[in-house]
């Protein structure tokens, strides 16, 4: 009996540890660049790009992932380039990433021919692609950036600290929103502008890629204002609910008087 | 006002009709009238209250398929205090479903329908069976996906009906779909024809229990008493006594109705889609009966169990419950057939209103189908562990 489940041990590891395939996304044993790139293959199936079912390998650098053949897989009418040189990442990733290249672009690692500069998959890798968020600004930056004085990582924080407080902000308000939205669906009426700050701050993120303070600044402003234009609609729904108690407590105070009233008068008869 | 009613007694003579009224006003009611006897009061008040609101309602409501959403959303948020009106006629179509049911029950239960007040009785099913239509017309009006929706399914149930089925349903709604022309026929019957029959109703409820007055507790062959013998009795004069009473439950009432439409302002939905069908559309829950009880018998038996329900009632007084005593008691199997059928309704509204949603119970979760019936679909993960040793 403990030999035949030292024998299933490792099969049970291995199976847990098998790629998870997502729903409507190839399995990644059935592309055949994976036979050869199998390192590559593990990364990215690994990766948001897998994992959310959006990309496959020919996505980036072109080829048939169904052919078996290399030479076949390669030919120069499937569009293969192989490993994308340095200066055409950016194009690649802002097919997709168009705001966030836009930016970047902008920004002061701009200059791809400038080797000392990052690319968009030097902080976002290029199999394993992780989730874009702000903690990522925690561990890449500082990389290169060094220093208690480094200009560079003070704005990196900077950045961070503007997005984290909209982000704060907003998810506060949503919770408000949802919780009165119980209460007082007048409201849903007004979702859209909770979405406008929701997309709007989405829009801010691409533009951290400009690591342009002042670009940032603004454009966290304008969501406040969108998220401080909610919060006075709910402050108004909730005020307005007050009132309505008030009012409720003046109906009863008349109901009660006029009960008394007829009920004394009873009495008198 | 002396001089005022003196001009028009001088032209009318009507101090002999004033003497009628006011001795029909002060005749005593027996001794046993208590504050259950003020349902019908309360009733009135909101039937009354909903007459009022529906005339504002109707100042800016727009009876078309393009424009009736619209106007509602403009009499929530635009309008001032319209969406105090429009709650207040939402919850008081609710009210005065409760309050109707609980007035009948009353009556049934002290024998207040048998001879000769049957045809007060019948009435009142008549007002019964107006006040239903009322929702039912009164559902669609919004025009948003459920009042939509909701009225397409409704609608559908007729249809089922050999022969008269599909003309049944094309009459009513006017086409072969829910469309404009249903929201025009609905308008139509929901502000015209049923106020038209529901005020000469009331009417003729009102004159028939003040020309008959209240029922007595004994057997119903055997001489009323008269107004003396109720008045040695220790019965008070209708007004102002009673009167006084009936007033007080008419503020409780409004009171409650005020509440809850400031408290709970009335929902509006989407605007109706006939080409995307929402899930889990149900009628109001006075009508949840109905829709539940078809799907388990067929159509043409679900389809006419409501209005059998009212045939029912109506020959209560005269065919199923014909004996003279008042006393429930006294009447067992009537009694006990009532309740059992209203065991079933209550029971078929629940279910109704429990089909295909999902609900925790004890820790417990269940899927209820489309019959009401439940399927454990998961265990609560704290209960779980707390039930191990």
């Amino acid at each position: 009996m403990r030999r035949w489940l030292l024998m299933i041990l490792p099969t049970v590891v291995w199976a847990q540890q098998e790629l998870v395939v997502p729903p409507g996304q190839v399995d990644l044993d059935d592309v055949w660049c994976t036979m050869c790139h199998e390192e590559q293959g593990e990364d990215f199936g690994q990766g948001v790009h897998y994992q959310r079912g959006l990309l496959l390998c020919n996505d980036c650098h072109g080829g048939d992932t169904d052919e078996a053949r290399e030479e076949e897989a390669k030919a120069p009418e499937t569009g293969f380039i192989g490993k994308p040189a340095r200066e055409d990442i950016a194009g690649i990733c802002a097919r997709c990433h168009k705001g966030p290249a836009e930016f970047f672009r902008m920004g002061p690692h701009a200059d791809p021919a400038d080797r000392d500069n990052p690319t968009c998959i030097t902080c976002h890798q290029n199999h394993n692609v992780a989730d874009a968020t702000l903690t990522l600004m925690d561990t890449t930056c500082a990389v290169c950036h060094g220093g208690e004085d480094d200009v560079a990582l003070e704005r990196a924080t900077g950045i961070q600290l503007a997005l984290r407080e909209a982000e704060q902000n907003l998810h506060v308000v949503a919770a408000r929103f949802d919780s009165l939205g119980q209460i007082d669906a007048g409201l849903q009426r007004s979702a859209g502008l909770l979405a406008g700050a929701g997309a709007s701050l989405r829009q801010v993120e691409a533009r951290t890629h400009s690591l342009d303070m002042e670009i940032i600044d603004e454009s966290v402003a304008a969501v406040d204002e969108e998220i401080a234009a909610v919060q006075q609609l709910l402050d108004e729904s909730e005020a307005s609910r007050r009132y309505r108690r008030w009012a409720v407590g003046g109906v009863w105070v008349f109901v009660v008087a006029n009960v008394t009233l007829f009920w004394m008068k009873r009495r008198q008869l | 006002m002396q001089r005022l009613w003196l001009w028009f007694d001088e032209r009318l003579h009507l101090e002999p009709v004033r003497q009628v009224v006011l001795d029909n006003l002060r005749k005593p009611v027996p001794p046993h009238v208590n504050w259950l006897f003020t349902l019908g009061a309360a009733l009135l008040l909101l039937l009354s209250v909903q007459l009022l609101s529906g005339v504002l309602l109707m100042a800016y409501y727009k009876p078309t398929g393009r424009e009736a959403f619209a106007s509602v959303e403009s009499i929530m948020y635009e309008v001032p205090l319209g969406w105090l009106v429009r709650s207040i006629h939402n919850w008081g179509s609710h009210l005065i479903v409760i309050v109707a049911l609980a007035h009948m029950f009353r009556v049934f239960f002290y024998g207040g329908f048998k001879k000769p007040r049957e045809l007060t009785w019948i009435v009142g099913v008549g007002l019964l069976a107006a006040i239903l239509g009322f929702g039912f017309t009164g559902y669609l009006l919004p025009w948003d996906q459920v009042a939509y929706w909701g009225t397409v399914v409704a609608t559908e149930a007729p249809a089922s009906l050999p022969v008269l089925g599909p003309t049944t349903r094309q009459f009513m709604i006017g086409g072969s779909e829910v469309a404009d022309a249903t929201l025009g026929r609905f308008y139509v019957v929901h502000v015209f024809l049923l106020p038209l029959l529901l005020l000469g109703l009331v009417g003729l409820h009102l004159f028939l229990i003040r020309y008959q007055g209240i029922s007595s507790l004994g057997r119903s062959d055997v001489p009323e008493p008269t107004a003396e013998q109720n008045r040695a009795a220790g019965g008070e004069p209708f007004f102002p006594h009673h009167f006084l009473r009936d007033s007080a439950t008419m503020y409780l009432t409004l009171g409650v109705l005020v509440t809850l439409a400031l408290l709970y302002p009335a929902h509006i939905g989407t605007p109706a889609d006939p080409l995307s069908t929402p899930m889990g559309i149900k009628p109001e829950w006075y009508f949840l009966p109905a829709y539940q009880l078809l799907k388990y018998v067929p159509e043409v038996v679900g389809v006419n169990m409501p209005p059998l329900l009212l045939l029912v009632l109506v020959l209560l007084p005269l065919a199923i419950d014909t004996s003279p005593q008042r006393h429930p008691g006294r009447r067992p199997r009537v009694v006990a057939g009532w309740l059992a059928t209203t065991a079933v309704i209550l029971l078929l509204g629940v279910l109704g209103h429990l089909s295909e949603t999902t609900s925790t119970f004890f820790g417990t979760t269940y899927h209820f189908d489309v019959q009401g019936v439940p399927h454990r679909v998961e265990v609560d993960v704290a209960d779980d562990e707390g039930g191990q040793p």
